[in-house]
């Protein structure tokens, strides 16, 4: 009995401690950096981001372009909007849902044994790693933050009760 | 959850709406409502613009409408570059392609460089270039230090 309640208070100790405003801060600020970072780059290459998406073999070429265009800027607005805290948890749910996507798409090339470019961080060919694996394992990592502010609302109600 | 999708489109509304005025303003805006074609001339290979040895290099500077181009800033250049190679700073591209533009729709064959292996500039001169439409283009990844570090000859400028 002692045990379970060691563990339930180290569990909420954990949790409380996870959703501090603190740590939110900083995952805020993680996720939020990374995707400007991983904006930039492609705004300022959309046809060599065009390029990028068309290797992943994914896509109907009718939304290559408008993704080209459209996603980079998703990734600036939503990262701003998380950092600056205005929209907190749709940028985040936003993000994550990115992130979830490059976990499919990448996993998917993988499977089929498929060289490609991530173009995660840049457009440029040669930058940043080529691993597939670590590529998959970056995004892994960095979904975490993004599920901490999504769930930071429900746990916070569910402490209250 | 109404909180929550309101933001969400909030978000997806003021980023669709710059990037299509940040597109239709640039330079070379993608053609965003049209079906994507790859450039069948040449394979989509990875990575997209190839990095070129000082061998093949030096075969290259042999043919004709060839062009070398110095990605560094002005001072690197005049301070020592490969023979034969014209500057182009790729940190003043925007003031110096509407100038030279034309230049180098004459060279068939467009290979950069910058300072070695670890320098962005010929990257991303390359790809300023590819975005304004330029096919043929290589970046000689060993740069001016590797040329140095081969016991070859380097160029000043007076200016």
């Amino acid at each position: 009995m002692n045990r379970v309640k060691i563990r339930v208070n180290f569990l909420n100790k954990l949790n409380k401690f996870i959703h501090s405003k603190y740590i939110l801060l900083v995952c805020r600020l993680i996720l939020g950096s990374v995707f400007i970072y991983a904006a930039s780059g492609k705004i300022m290459h959309p046809h060599a981001m065009a390029k990028i998406l068309y290797n992943y073999k994914l896509l109907p070429d009718l939304f290559i372009y408008p993704l080209a265009l459209f996603l980079p800027w998703i990734e600036l607005m939503a990262g701003s909007f998380l950092i600056w805290g205005i929209f907190k948890r749709g940028s985040a749910t936003i993000l994550t849902l990115m992130l979830a996507i490059f976990i499919v798409a990448i996993s998917i090339n993988l499977i089929r044994g498929l060289n490609f470019d991530c173009g995660c961080f840049s457009t440029l060919s040669g930058s940043g790693s080529h691993d597939p694996y670590l590529l998959l394992l970056r995004d892994i990592l960095l979904i975490f933050p993004g599920i901490i502010i999504l769930t930071e609302k429900k746990r916070g109600k569910k402490n209250e009760n | 959850m109404k909180k929550l999708f309101i933001e969400i489109s909030v978000i997806l509304i003021i980023s669709v709406s710059t990037s299509l005025i940040f597109n239709f303003s640039s330079g070379s805006p993608l053609p965003v409502f049209k079906k994507y074609v790859p450039n069948e001339d040449k394979p989509i290979i990875f990575p997209e613009i190839d990095t070129i040895s000082l061998e093949v290099l030096e075969f290259l500077m042999t043919k004709e409408r060839s062009l070398l181009l110095d990605a560094r800033p002005y001072e690197s250049y005049r301070d020592g570059h490969i023979p034969g190679s014209f500057s182009f700073p790729v940190n003043e591209f925007e003031k110096i392609f509407p100038e030279r533009g034309s230049f180098l729709k004459l060279a068939k064959t467009i290979i950069v460089y910058c300072s070695s292996k670890d320098c962005k500039d010929s990257a991303d001169l390359a790809l300023y270039l590819l975005d304004k439409g330029f096919g043929d283009i290589f970046i000689y990844e060993g740069g001016i230090e590797e040329w140095i570090s081969k016991g070859k000859d380097i160029e000043q400028s007076k200016n």
